[in-house]
C-alpha cells in the first residue's frame, strides 16, 4: 500500500504495471495493418476499443484506487480493566466514553471500544454511537498488556476515515512493550491521546518477598528472609503469620497466639525467621501480614508471600485412598492403613489421606518421594490433578504406584487419562478372549443450561473415554429431525477405537425434549435386545421438565436389569424436578445426582459409567506366579510360597514394562505386578489389592511388608547426589534459576549437560534450558507472571563410567500474588511517552469532548479500489471491439430503415393496396431483370478466357433504379446498397475452376491412354 | 393487501421458488405466502419464539425465549413490545388473549400466569407454585372464553386444566395423569371454539382431546406416529373458519389439518431450514382470511400459509 504513487484522484498500488501502457503505440501500429480491410472509420473505432481494453487491463493490474479526502473520524478507546485500577476509577473511565460521545459529529464520527487486562477484547467495533452500557468483566485481570490492546486497536481502523486512539489506563503494564507499539502508531500517523487513570495508595503495606533457600539438607535450620514495604509515613503495627506445610508456626512462644508482632517503619523492612527442617521433601512456607489498623493497608491482595525449600533424601510416601460418605467399598481405608503400617515397620514414613481432602499441587507432591493410589477411581481426582500426577512422575522424577481394587485401573475409569500413559500396563483389554462386556446408553437433554451443547458433548466424551473398546455405547438426545432415527446420535455399538464415536458425539445437537419416554424407549429396547452383555446401564441428564417414562418402560427396565442413573441439572433460578429424577433412579436401581456446578458433570459421568466397566474385574481366586528373569523388586519373594489373591483387575502389559508377577491362565498371563521407568520417574502397577476382600492371606504374610518396602524404595524419587548451590529469584515477570556447581574439592564443574522441566502453576510443563554463564555457573530464566508455584526438575550428567557425575535436582520458586497488586500509583511517564511519540495529547477526565476534535488531524484519504469497475469495462469494450470488426453497419441504410420504421409507427398509412402495388412492381422488376439477363447472355458471345482474373460485375443502374422505385422512395443519390454477390460468385468461379481442372485432367488422362494404345498398336504391327 | 405486503409476497414466492430448486425441499409442499422475522433481540427479531396469539383487532402477539413479547401486524410489521418481569428461571410457553384484549402469558417456570394490558402494562398475576387448587407447577397455556372464564393448562406432575372465573377465582380442575380416558400428559395448548368446546393439545399422549365447559371429556383423536393422520408431540392448535382444526406438531415439524372427527385433511411443512420447512414449530395462530401464522421456533421466523387453499395441504393421494 505504502509504495503506491498517485495522481490527483487516482492512486496505484503497484504502479510498475503502468509501464505496460507503453505497448499502446505498438498496438496501434499492429492493428492499423491487421485491420486494413475494415475501412477507415471502423478501423479507427476498433483500434480505439483495443487500446481502451488494454488500458483498462493495465490500470486494473496496477491496482488503481479512487481517492477522496475526508475528515470523518474514527476513535478507538482502549479501556484498562486490570486489577491494579480501583473500581471507582474504572467506572469513571467508562463515564469518559459517555461524555466523549456527546461531542461526536453525527454521521461523520465513529467510536470503537477495546477493553484490556492481560488480554484485549473488542467491546464495540467502530460505529456511530456507544452501544455498550458498561465494560464487560475482566478476562485476565492479574496482568496488563497494553501493547496487545494497541495492536488490536490499529487493526480496528479502516482507511476510510481519520484515526485516533485514546488510552484510558494507569499505564502500569506488566506484559508486552507499549512503547514499541506506539512507534508503529507514529509510523502510521495515528495519534494516541492518553487519559491517565490516577490513583495513589498512600497507606499501604506490600509483602515484597519471602525467600527460602531452594535446597537444603535434612535437619538443617534455614533462615526465611522476609521483606515488607510500607508506604505510610508513620510506623505501622501488625502481625506476621507463618505457615509451614499448611501448619501455622508459633513464631513467638512468649505471647498467646501464633502470630509475630512487628512494627514496620516507612520503606522496606527486613525480617529473618529461623526454621528447622526435619524431613526430606518439599517444605512450603506461606507468610501473611495482618495490620493492626485496617486503614494502614488498603490492598489486602498483596499481603502474602510464598516460598519453598526442597530437602534431599528419602522423602515421605503419600497413600491416597477413597473414604468418607462417598466411599462405596468397605475396607478401603483399612487396606490403606494396613499398607502404611507395613511400610512403617520397614522404616518408610507414610501419610494416609482420603483422596480429595487436600488438593494435590506440584509443590505438595514434591514433599513425597512416591504416591500410592490405593483403589482410587479416576473421578476422585480433578483432570488437573490427574495431569499433575503424570507430570510429577515424568518430569519431576516422582514415583507412582497404583494398587488394584474394584475402583482402580480400567474399572476405575482411568482409561485414556494421563495416568494410563505413564503406567506400565494398558487399562484396556484388546485380546480376543471372552471377557464379558457392558453396555451404556446416555440420554442427553441440554435443558437450556448455558453452553448446554458444550457440556453435553464434554460429559458424553468423558464417559466414552473411560469405557473399554469392547464395551457398547449408545447416545440419545431429542432433536428436531431425529424421529426417523429414533433420536440416536450414536446407535448402540461397540466403542472400538473411540474416535468414530467421539466424532459423532461432537455432531450432537440437543433439542428441547418434551418427553423422556420417547427418547429413553429406543435406548431401553436396544439394551434389552443385547444378550451378550453383563451390565446394562443408562444415564439420563436433564432438568426433568420432560414428561416421565411410562410405567411399562420402567417395568421393562427392571425385567432386563437396566439400571438408570439420573443427573438433574438446572441454571439460574430454573427449577429442577428433583422428585422425578429421584423416582426414576430409585425404580431402576440407579443413582441420583444433582448439581449446578457443571464442571463436576464429567466426573459424575466417569463415576457412573463404571457400572459397565465392572466386567474388567476378575474375582476368581488365584496364586500369582513369578516369572523368570526377576528384577530386584521381587527378590524378597524368590523361593517363598506366594499366598493366594482373591481377585484382580484385567490389564495388558505394555511392551517395555517388566512384569515379574502374573496370573497365569490357559489363555494368557495377566500382569499382577508390573513396573517401568517413564521419563525421570518410575511407576508400578499392582492389579490386585483390597486386602480385606482379595488379599487376607497376603496381608498376614510375613513377606508383605518387606515386599512392599522393596517396591516402594525402587519406585521412590532418588535423592540428589551432588550438593549444588541453587538460587532462585523473580524480577520483572521473569523467574531465574542459577546453579553453582562445585565438586568436593570446590572446583567448578564445567560443561555439564543439564536438562530440565519446568512445571507451571497451571500444571503444564515445558523444557527449561540452563546455559553455562561462568565457571561452574548455570543459569536459566522463564516466564513467571502468573501467581503460583513454579517447580523445576533437572537431571544432570558429566563424564562417563565411574567418575561420572549424574543425578536429579528439584527446585523452584513461588509468585505469591499478581503483579497488579504491586502497583501503587499511576505510571504517567509511560503514558506521556506514548502520547509524545505519536503526536497525541495528555487529556484529563474533563476533556472528553476533545477526542473528536479534528482540528489537529490531517484529513484522511479514503480509497476505493477500481479493479472491478475496470474489469467490467474491459469485458464490455472487448465485446464492442469484436462487434465493430464483425458487424458492418451502413449508416445510410440504418437511417433509411429508421425512417421507414418511424413512418410505420406514425401513421400505419400504407393500406393493403399499397402493399399489393409494391408487390406487383417487385414482380415486374423481377421479370424485367430476368429478361435483361437472358439478353446479356446471348450478347455475351464466347466464354471468357480461363486464366482471366475475376472482376465483379458493375451493377446495372437500370435494374437498381427499378428496384429503388419498387421499394418506394430511394433517390439516385440515396440508392440502396445491393449486397454484392462477391462470395457466391467466387464460390461459383472456384467451382468452375475446379471442374475445369478436373476436365483438363480427364482429357490429359484420355490423351495419355490414346497415346498408349497407339504405341501398343504400333508395337503389335512391328511384331 | 397493501403494497408492502405485495412486495413481501413477491419476495417470499421468489425465495420459495429458488428454494424449490434445491434438494431438501418437501415434495409437494406449497410455499408460504409470507415469511417474516429473523434471529435477534430487536423489533421483528426472535430468539426461539414459542407462543403466539391474535386478538380481536387482528394484532399478533409473540413471545420468545428471551421473555420478549412483541405485538405485530399479521403482515409482519412491528407495533410494540415489552419484556417479562422476570426471566431468570425460565420464559413463557403460552399466550392467551381475552375478548377485551387482555394478554395472558403462561409464565411456565414461575408457576403463574402474568396478565398484561394490550399495550404491555402488567395487570395482574394468577396462581402460584403448588399442587393444590388454583396452583400450578408448569403452566403451559391460557384460554379465555367469551364470558371471560379462564382455562389454564399445566404439566410437570399436575398435567391438568384449571378453570377460573372472570374474577380470577378458582372454580375446578380436570384432567390429570390418572383420569382414565381423560388423562392428560403435558397438555401444551388450549383452544375454545365458538360452541364453547375446549380443545387440548395433549402433547405427550400425541392426541387432541376435547372437553365441555364443565370439564367433561367429550372425545379425542390422533395416535402417535409420523404418517399423515398421526401426531407426534402436538404443541398447538387453532380453528379455521370452516370449523376444521389446524394442529402444529413439534415432533413432526409440520402443521396438520383435521376435520372435527379427527380425519386428516393434509399436512404442510417438513423438517428443514428453507421456506416451507419448519424446525421445532411450537405454535400457530389463525389470522384474517384463514391465513395460518406458524411460529417456526428453531428458524426464528413466522411462516404464513393459506389455511383453506386446497393446494396448501399435502395429502397421501398427492
Amino acid at each position: 500500500m505504502s509504495c503506491g504513487c498517485c495522481l490527483a484522484f487516482v492512486r496505484f498500488e503497484t504502479p510498475g504495471y503502468l509501464v505496460l501502457l507503453a505497448l499502446l503505440p505498438l498496438l496501434v501500429v499492429f492493428s492499423f495493418r491487421s485491420l486494413a480491410g475494415l475501412g477507415p472509420v471502423r478501423r479507427w473505432i476498433a483500434i480505439g476499443m483495443r487500446c481502451l481494453v488494454v488500458a483498462c487491463m493495465v490500470l486494473a493490474l496496477a491496482g488503481a484506487q479512487r481517492t477522496r479526502k475526508t475528515d470523518d473520524l474514527s476513535v478507538v478507546f482502549l479501556v484498562d480493566r486490570s486489577r491494579s485500577i480501583p473500581r471507582p476509577q474504572q467506572l469513571e473511565a467508562f463515564k469518559f466514553l459517555e461524555d466523549a460521545q456527546g461531542a461526536k459529529r453525527e454521521g461523520k464520527d465513529r467510536l470503537g471500544v477495546i477493553a484490556f487486562d492481560g488480554k484485549a477484547a473488542v467491546e464495540q467495533l467502530p460505529m456511530g454511537k456507544l452501544a455498550i452500557e458498561q465494560i464487560s468483566e475482566p478476562i485476565d485481570a492479574d496482568q496488563t498488556n497494553l501493547a496487545a490492546a494497541m495492536r488490536m486497536g490499529l487493526a480496528l481502523f479502516t482507511d476510510e476515515s481519520t484515526r485516533r486512539l485514546v488510552i484510558l489506563s494507569d499505564g502500569n503494564e506488566n506484559v508486552g512493550a507499549a512503547l514499541e507499539e506506539a512507534d508503529q502508531y507514529g509510523a502510521a500517523g495515528v495519534p494516541i491521546d492518553v487519559v491517565p487513570i490516577r490513583y495513589r495508595h498512600g497507606d499501604e503495606v506490600i509483602f515484597e518477598r519471602i525467600s527460602a533457600p531452594p535446597t537444603a539438607k535434612t535437619e538443617e535450620t534455614i533462615n526465611l528472609q522476609m521483606v515488607l514495604r510500607s508506604q505510610a509515613d508513620h510506623p505501622v503495627g501488625g502481625k506476621i503469620l507463618l505457615y509451614h506445610n499448611d501448619h501455622l508456626v508459633d513464631l513467638d512462644s512468649g505471647t498467646p497466639g501464633a502470630g509475630y508482632s512487628v512494627v514496620l517503619d516507612p520503606g522496606p523492612n527486613r525480617l529473618a525467621v529461623p526454621v528447622p527442617l526435619r524431613a526430606a521433601g518439599a517444605h512450603r512456607f506461606k507468610a501473611t501480614f495482618e495490620p493492626d489498623e485496617a486503614a494502614d493497608d488498603t490492598i489486602p491482595g498483596n499481603n502474602e508471600g510464598r516460598a519453598f525449600t526442597v530437602v534431599s533424601g528419602q522423602g515421605r510416601i503419600l497413600i491416597l485412598t477413597p473414604g468418607g460418605d462417598d466411599d462405596d467399598t468397605e475396607g478401603n481405608w483399612e487396606s490403606a492403613k494396613l499398607l502404611a503400617e507395613a511400610l512403617d515397620r520397614e522404616r518408610l514414613v507414610c501419610d494416609v489421606e482420603v483422596v480429595g481432602e487436600n488438593p494435590l499441587d506440584q509443590v505438595r507432591l514434591l514433599e513425597y518421594s512416591a504416591v500410592i493410589l490405593s483403589n482410587v477411581s479416576a473421578d476422585k481426582l480433578t483432570p488437573e490433578e490427574r495431569q499433575g500426577l503424570a507430570v510429577y512422575v515424568r518430569d519431576l522424577g516422582g514415583g507412582l504406584i497404583m494398587i488394584g481394587g474394584d475402583e482402580s485401573f480400567g474399572a476405575g475409569g482411568w482409561m485414556d487419562t494421563p495416568i494410563e500413559d505413564v503406567m506400565p500396563v494398558s487399562f484396556d483389554v484388546k485380546s480376543k478372549r471372552q471377557i464379558p462386556k457392558g453396555a451404556l446408553v446416555l440420554v442427553m437433554h441440554a435443558c437450556e443450561i448455558p453452553q448446554g451443547n458444550y457440556w453435553g458433548e464434554r460429559v458424553a466424551i468423558a464417559a466414552v473415554k473411560t469405557l473399554s473398546s469392547r464395551d457398547l455405547i449408545g447416545v440419545l438426545s431429542y432433536k428436531w429431525q431425529g424421529a426417523d432415527q429414533k433420536y440416536w446420535d450414536v446407535p448402540l455399538r461397540q466403542v472400538g477405537d473411540k474416535t468414530q464415536v467421539i466424532q459423532r458425539i461432537k455432531k450432537m445437537n440437543m433439542g428441547d425434549m418434551p418427553d423422556l419416554d420417547a427418547v429413553m424407549r429406543p435406548g431401553v429396547d436396544a439394551l434389552a435386545q443385547r444378550t451378550d452383555v453383563a451390565a446394562r446401564h443408562m444415564i439420563v441428564i436433564s432438568d426433568f421438565d420432560p414428561a416421565p417414562p411410562r410405567a411399562d418402560l420402567i417395568r421393562k427396565m427392571k425385567k432386563y436389569n437396566i439400571t438408570c442413573s439420573t443427573i438433574a441439572i438446572g441454571w439460574g433460578g430454573h427449577p429442577i424436578d428433583v422428585r422425578k429424577a429421584q423416582r426414576i433412579a430409585k425404580q431402576t436401581g440407579g443413582r441420583y445426582y444433582t448439581t449446578r456446578d457443571y464442571s463436576k458433570l464429567p466426573q459424575i459421568f466417569i463415576k457412573e459409567s463404571r457400572i459397565v466397566r465392572r466386567s474388567l474385574i476378575n474375582e476368581n481366586p488365584f496364586t500369582p506366579r513369578l516369572v523368570s528373569g526377576l528384577p530386584t523388586t521381587v527378590s524378597q519373594l524368590v523361593g517363598e510360597p506366594i499366598p493366594q489373591l482373591g481377585g484382580y483387575v484385567v490389564t495388558t502389559a505394555k511392551p517395555l514394562a517388566q512384569v515379574p508377577l502374573v496370573r497365569q491362565s490357559k489363555e494368557e498371563a495377566d500382569p499382577v505386578l508390573a513396573h517401568w521407568q517413564v521419563g525421570l520417574g518410575k511407576t508400578v502397577a499392582f492389579t490386585s489389592g483390597m486386602w480385606s476382600r482379595w488379599g487376607n492371606e497376603w496381608a498376614a504374610w510375613p513377606k508383605f511388608g518387606p515386599f512392599w518396602a522393596q517396591v516402594v524404595r525402587w519406585c521412590s524419587r532418588q535423592p540428589s547426589a551432588a550438593a549444588f548451590d541453587v538460587t532462585t529469584s523473580v524480577q520483572g515477570g521473569k523467574g531465574k534459576i542459577r546453579i553453582d556447581a562445585l565438586d568436593k574439592n570446590a572446583a567448578a564443574i564445567n560443561f555439564m549437560n543439564i536438562e530440565g522441566m519446568l512445571v507451571k502453576p497451571s500444571y503444564e510443563s515445558e523444557p527449561l534450558q540452563l546455559t553455562q554463564t561462568g565457571p561452574g555457573v548455570y543459569e536459566g530464566e522463564f516466564d513467571a507472571r502468573k501467581a503460583g508455584s513454579y517447580v523445576a526438575s533437572f537431571s544432570y550428567r558429566l563424564g562417563s563410567g565411574r567418575d561420572a557425575i549424574s543425578g536429579t535436582l528439584q527446585t523452584g520458586l513461588s509468585v505469591a500474588f499478581s503483579p497488579e497488586y504491586r502497583e501503587l500509583e499511576t505510571n504517567e511517564t509511560l503514558l506521556s511517552e506514548i502520547a509524545e511519540r505519536t503526536g497525541g495529547r495528555l487529556l484529563t477526565a474533563a476533556e472528553a469532548g476533545a477526542v473528536f476534535d479534528t482540528a489537529t488531524l490531517a484529513p484522511a484519504e479514503a480509497r476505493r479500489p477500481m479493479w472491478e469497475f475496470l474489469v467490467r469495462w474491459m469485458l464490455l469494450l472487448f465485446l464492442l471491439d469484436v462487434a465493430v470488426r464483425r458487424i458492418a453497419i451502413n449508416p445510410i441504410e440504418m437511417a433509411r430503415k429508421l425512417r421507414r420504421f418511424i413512418g410505420e409507427l406514425a401513421g400505419r398509412r400504407q393500406p393493403a393496396e399499397a402493399s399489393a402495388a409494391v408487390l406487383s412492381t417487385l414482380k415486374g422488376t423481377h421479370a424485367q431483370v430476368r429478361d435483361d439477363l437472358r439478353e446479356q447472355a446471348t450478347e455475351a458471345g464466347p466464354a471468357p478466357d480461363r486464366s482471366a482474373r475475376y472482376e465483379p460485375a458493375v451493377p446495372d443502374t437500370k435494374v437498381t433504379e427499378q428496384l429503388s422505385k419498387a421499394l418506394d422512395g430511394a433517390s439516385e443519390l440515396e440508392k440502396p446498397v445491393v449486397a454484392r454477390p462477391t462470395k457466391k460468385q467466387t464460390q461459383t468461379s472456384e467451382a468452375d475452376f475446379t471442374s475445369r481442372l478436373l476436365q483438363a485432367k480427364k482429357r490429359a488422362r484420355e490423351r495419355m491412354k490414346d497415346e498408349e494404345n497407339q504405341g501398343k498398336e504400333e508395337k503389335g504391327g512391328k511384331e | 393487501m397493501n403494497r408492502r405486503f405485495s412486495i413481501r409476497l413477491v419476495i417470499t414466492l421468489a425465495a420459495s421458488a429458488a428454494a424449490g430448486c434445491r434438494p431438501g425441499t418437501t415434495p409437494g409442499a406449497a410455499p408460504p405466502l409470507l415469511l417474516f422475522g429473523r434471529t435477534g433481540m430487536g423489533p421483528l427479531e426472535f430468539n426461539y419464539p414459542r407462543a403466539a396469539a391474535i386478538n380481536t383487532d387482528g394484532r399478533l402477539y409473540i413471545v420468545d425465549k428471551a421473555g420478549h413479547i412483541q405485538a405485530l401486524t399479521q403482515t409482519g410489521e412491528f407495533v410494540l413490545d415489552w419484556c417479562m418481569p422476570e426471566i431468570d428461571a425460565g420464559k413463557p410457553t403460552g399466550l392467551g388473549i381475552a375478548p377485551d384484549g387482555t394478554v395472558y402469558a403462561a409464565d411456565t417456570h414461575y408457576a403463574r400466569v402474568m396478565i398484561f394490558t394490550p399495550d404491555g402494562r402488567p395487570a395482574g398475576i394468577l396462581g402460584a407454585l403448588g399442587e393444590g387448587p388454583g396452583q400450578f407447577r408448569l403452566p403451559t397455556d391460557v384460554a379465555i372464553d367469551r364470558e371471560g372464564f379462564i382455562y389454564v393448562s399445566e404439566y410437570g406432575g399436575n398435567d391438568r386444566i384449571s378453570k377460573f372465573s372472570p374474577r380470577r377465582e378458582f372454580l375446578f380442575s380436570f384432567g390429570g395423569r390418572d383420569a382414565g380416558e381423560a388423562s392428560l400428559e403435558r397438555p401444551q395448548a388450549l383452544l375454545i371454539d365458538p360452541d364453547n368446546t375446549l380443545w387440548v393439545a395433549d402433547s405427550c399422549n400425541h392426541r387432541i382431546c376435547h372437553f365441555d365447559a364443565h370439564g367433561h371429556f367429550l372425545g379425542a383423536f390422533g395416535r402417535a406416529g409420523h404418517e399423515i393422520g398421526e401426531l407426534w408431540f402436538p404443541y398447538n392448535l387453532d380453528l379455521l373458519s370452516d370449523g376444521t382444526l389446524v394442529v402444529c406438531e413439534y415432533g413432526n415439524n409440520r402443521v396438520q389439518r383435521f376435520d372435527r372427527t379427527g380425519r386428516s385433511l393434509g399436512t404442510w411443512g417438513a423438517a428443514g431450514r428453507n421456506p416451507g420447512q419448519l424446525a421445532y414449530p411450537w405454535a400457530l395462530a389463525v389470522g384474517d382470511d384463514d391465513r395460518i401464522l406458524i411460529v417456526d421456533s428453531g428458524n426464528n421466523r413466522v411462516q404464513v400459509i393459506a389455511g383453506r387453499a386446497g393446494r396448501t395441504w399435502h395429502t397421501a393421494k398427492k
